[in-house]
C-alpha cells in the first residue's frame, strides 16, 4: 500500500540517525563516512526550507493553472461542468503526485505533497459543487452532504498511508469533525461521535503499532497516536468548543448550558481522567509525543477547570499555573538527576541529542511570539463612575483618577 | 533578523508611489541572501530570497495588469519557472539521499 519500499524508508531513517549522531559528536568523521556508504537510497529528498518553498510554488502553479483553464475554456460553465472538471483535476493532481513519487522518486520534496493536497481540495470542491448545488441528480442533498467531508477524510487517510505524509492524518481528523453535523443536531451526540471515531482510530493504531516498534513506521504511528489522543481530549472538553471562549472564560459563565447535566459532568470527569492516562501510557511506552500530548492536555485541564465549574477567573490564575508548571518541571528534573548516573527507569533530564536543542529553540521561538498581553485578560472596569483622563501634565498625570 | 529586513523592504515595495528604491533594495537583499545561502549552504536564506523576491517582484509586475488571463498566465509561468530553478538548486546544492 505504501508508495515507497520499506528498505528505502528504513535506509533514509538510518541516514537521518547517522546525521544526528554525527552532529552530536557521537560518531567520528571516519565512522560517519564509512557508515554513510551503507545508507544510500534511491529516493530524492531535500531540506525543510526548499521543501516548503517547492510546496508553495506548486500550489500557486496548480491553482493558477486550474483557474486559467476555467477562464480560457469555460466562459460560463454550468455547475455540473464545473464539478466534473474539478473531479478531473483531482484525478490529474493525484496521478501527478503518484508519478512524481514513483518515477521521479521524490520523497517529502514539496512538489508531490502539494499535488496530493490539491487533489483533496479539488475532490471536495468537485463533490460539493456536483452534489449539493441544485444539481438534478441529487435527490436528497442535505442528507447525503456528509459525503464531502467523508471523501476528504478517506482521501487524506489514503495519502497519509500511501505517501507517509504525517499532516494528512490531522487533515483527515479535521474532516471527521464535520461528519456528525450532518447526522444529528444534538451537540452531545456530535461530541460523542467525534470522540468515538478518534477512539476507534486509536485502538487500530495501537493494534497495528505493536508490530512496528523498532522500524521506521514507529515514528509515524507515534505522531498519529499523539494526534488521536489530543483529538479525543478536544472532543470531550466542552469548554474548548465554545465560540466566545475568552468572554466565557473570564466572565465565569458556563459554555455547557446547551448540554445535558449528566453529559456535561461526565466530560468534566473525563478531562481529569484522560491526562494521567495519556501520560502513563506515554511514559510506559517511552513515547515522547504521547508524553507531550499528555502534558498539553493536563495543562488544558487546569486552564479549563474553572470555566467548567463556573467559577470566576482571576488575573493571577496564569501566574499560579506558571509557578505550578515550573515547580513540577524542576522537581522532575531534580528527581531524575538524583537517580544512578542521572537516570531513572530509562529517563534522564540531560540533553542527549541535538534534536532536543532544536525542539527547545523552536518552542522558545513560538512561545516568544505570545506576549503576556495576549494571554492575560483585560482588567474589567467594574464601577459606573470609572473615568479615564484627568491626568495633568507633569508628574506623569499622577494627579488623575486613573 | 533576515525576516525583519525582508518585511521592512517588502512594505516599501507595496506602497503605491516611490517604490523604485525599495524594489532595488529588495533585489539587492534577495541577491545577497541567495549568495549567502548558497555559499554557506544555509538553505533558509535561499528560501527567503525565493519567497520574498517572488512576492515583491510579482507585486510590482502585476500592479498594472487588469487582464485576468494574463494575470493567471503570469502565475502559472512564474511558478513553474521558480519550481524548475529551485529543483536545479536543490539538485546541485542539496543532497540526493
Amino acid at each position: 500500500m505504501r508508495l515507497y519500499s520499506a528498505s528505502s524508508e528504513e535506509t533514509l531513517r538510518a541516514r537521518q540517525l547517522l546525521t544526528d549522531w554525527a552532529g552530536d559528536g557521537f560518531l567520528t568523521k571516519e565512522q560517519y563516512q564509512r557508515l554513510e556508504q551503507g545508507t544510500v537510497s534511491d529516493l530524492r529528498t531535500t531540506n525543510i526550507f526548499l521543501r516548503l518553498v517547492l510546496f508553495l510554488f506548486t500550489l500557486i502553479g496548480v491553482g493558477a493553472a486550474v483557474a486559467l483553464f476555467f477562464k480560457v475554456f469555460l466562459s460560463r460553465p454550468s455547475e455540473y461542468t464545473t464539478a466534473v472538471f474539478f473531479l478531473i483535476f483531482a484525478v490529474l493532481c493525484y496521478a501527478a503526485a503518484e508519478f512524481a513519487a514513483s518515477q521521479a522518486r521524490l520523497y517529502r520534496y514539496g512538489i508531490e505533497e502539494a499535488l496530493a493536497a490539491c487533489s483533496v481540495g479539488f475532490l471536495c470542491v468537485g463533490m460539493q459543487t456536483s452534489l449539493f448545488r441544485g444539481s438534478p441528480y441529487s435527490a436528497k442533498p442535505d442528507a447525503a452532504q456528509f459525503m464531502v467531508p467523508a471523501a476528504g477524510a478517506v482521501l487524506s487517510l489514503w495519502i497519509w498511508r500511501r505517501f507517509g505524509l504525517w499532516y494528512a492524518f490531522p487533515a483527515a481528523m479535521i474532516f471527521v469533525l464535520f461528519l456528525p453535523g450532518y447526522w444529528t443536531l444534538s451537540h452531545s451526540a456530535q461530541h460523542l461521535t467525534v470522540a468515538a471515531f478518534y477512539a476507534t482510530g486509536l485502538i487500530c493504531v495501537y493494534a497495528v503499532r505493536s508490530r512496528h516498534r523498532s522500524d521506521y513506521l514507529d515514528d509515524a504511528y507515534s505522531i498519529v497516536a499523539a494526534f488521536l489522543w489530543l483529538g479525543i481530549y478536544l472532543a470531550i472538553n466542552l469548554q474548548l468548543w465554545s465560540l466566545n471562549l475568552p468572554a466565557q472564560w473570564w466572565g465565569g459563565t458556563r459554555a455547557g448550558s446547551e448540554f445535558a447535566r449528566p453529559f456535561y459532568w461526565a466530560t468534566w470527569v473525563l478531562i481529569w481522567c484522560l491526562p494521567p492516562t495519556v501520560l502513563v501510557l506515554g511514559v510506559r511506552q517511552k513515547d515522547r509525543l504521547v508524553i507531550a500530548v499528555g502534558a498539553i492536555v493536563a495543562i488544558l485541564t487546569f486552564v479549563t477547570n474553572k470555566p467548567y465549574l463556573g467559577w470566576q477567573r482571576h488575573t493571577w490564575d496564569p501566574m499560579i499555573l506558571g509557578m505550578l508548571l515550573t515547580g513540577v518541571a524542576v522537581f522532575i528534573r531534580r528527581w531524575l538527576g538524583r537517580g544512578p548516573c542521572g537516570i531513572r527507569h530509562g529517563f534522564t533530564g540531560e540533553r542527549l541529542s541535538g534534536k532536543d536543542k532544536r525542539w527547545a529553540n523552536a518552542g522558545s521561538a513560538v512561545f516568544g511570539l505570545l506576549t503576556p498581553q495576549s494571554i492575560t485578560p483585560v482588567p474589567q472596569t467594574g464601577g459606573k463612575d470609572f473615568r479615564f483622563g484627568g491626568g495633568a501634565s507633569g508628574g506623569g498625570g499622577a494627579s488623575g483618577d486613573f | 533578523m533576515a525576516n525583519v529586513l525582508f518585511w521592512a523592504v517588502l512594505s516599501g515595495v507595496f506602497i503605491q508611489r516611490g517604490y523604485g528604491v525599495w524594489s532595488v533594495a529588495l533585489l539587492l537583499a534577495c541577491g545577497a541572501s541567495l549568495a549567502w545561502g548558497l555559499a554557506r549552504r544555509q538553505f533558509a536564506f535561499v528560501a527567503y530570497s525565493a519567497i520574498y523576491g517572488y512576492v515583491g517582484v510579482s507585486s510590482i509586475l502585476i500592479r498594472g495588469i487588469r487582464d485576468e488571463i494574463l494575470l493567471l498566465g503570469y502565475f502559472v509561468i512564474t511558478a513553474i519557472t521558480m519550481l524548475v530553478v529551485l529543483v536545479q538548486i536543490a539538485r546541485r546544492f542539496g543532497r540526493a539521499a
